[in-house]
């Protein structure tokens, strides 16, 4: 693909509204969402030659979000490791007007999931993705995948309150930490 | 996948067992329902705006380019 291709800026904006709920699950806040899913086309703009053809734009545009994205969280995190509360701060500013109460409560569990369990959720469970194309993504193995979406829906429900998911969950999860012991 | 009976799984973690079909159901349906109202926003002027900048740096590089030979 070159930077010729008329259809490549279109293919680059049609992804932009799935780029930018991604970014706004996962890091919560608008503001930086739009700016992460900015560098993002940026550098996928300045990479197309790293693109191969053929293979898959959304999923070569979604790693490039979620690896700016994280490497920026670990800058961040050693520049205001002694700043208390200010990530809980960040997590509170979502935009919940015009938005159902029932999601309202969702997007409140959501934020119980740590960042590797929401981006597997995203990918797999939101958007679509196939557990390998996860997988490369993600730079994970397939069965850490599987097992980040698997915890993910766990703890969502626990924290939503479905209460059959949660006995049967937490008698297994203890069923298995027994049998790990025993075993052990 | 995830039969007790493997050694190598013998963490916590890998024997946790899958949710039910349903709840899985019902939260996948929620998860949908949040994300689609968020990809269904409308998107703002500066990603296009932005684009066609891209674009149209490149294309002015180029024709420098060809200028100079």
């Amino acid at each position: 693909m070159t930077k010729s291709d008329d259809d490549l800026q279109a293919l680059l904006i049609g992804a932009v509204p799935n780029l930018r709920a991604f970014a706004n699950s996962l890091c919560g806040d608008p503001t930086r969402a739009d700016d992460l899913v900015q560098d993002t086309l940026v550098k996928a703009w300045s990479n197309l030659d790293g693109f191969e053809k053929g293979s898959n734009l959304k999923a070569w545009l979604f790693t490039i979000l979620r690896n700016t994205y994280f490497s920026e969280l670990r800058k961040r995190r050693r520049e205001v490791e002694d700043a208390d509360g200010a990530m809980a701060e960040r997590l509170s500013v979502l935009p919940e007007q015009h938005v159902h109460m029932d999601l309202v409560d969702f997007k409140k569990a959501f934020n119980v999931l740590s960042d590797d369990q929401k981006e597997v959720l995203l990918l797999v469970g939101a958007e679509g993705f196939s557990y390998e194309e996860a997988a490369e993504i993600t730079n994970a193995a397939v069965g850490t995948v599987k097992s980040r979406v698997n915890r993910a829906r766990v703890a969502l429900n626990k924290a939503l309150g479905f209460e059959a998911g949660e006995s049967f969950n937490s008698n297994s999860e203890f069923v298995g930490v027994a049998r790990a012991v025993s075993r052990g | 996948m995830g039969t007790g009976s493997d050694p190598k799984r013998g963490d916590s973690v890998t024997m946790q067992a899958p949710l039910p079909v349903e709840l899985q159901g019902q939260i996948g349906q929620r998860l949908r329902e949040a994300y689609i109202e968020l990809i269904n926003e409308p998107v703002p002027d500066r990603f296009v705006t932005l684009l066609q900048r891209l674009k149209q740096r490149e294309e002015e590089s180029k024709e420098e380019s060809r200028d100079e030979k």
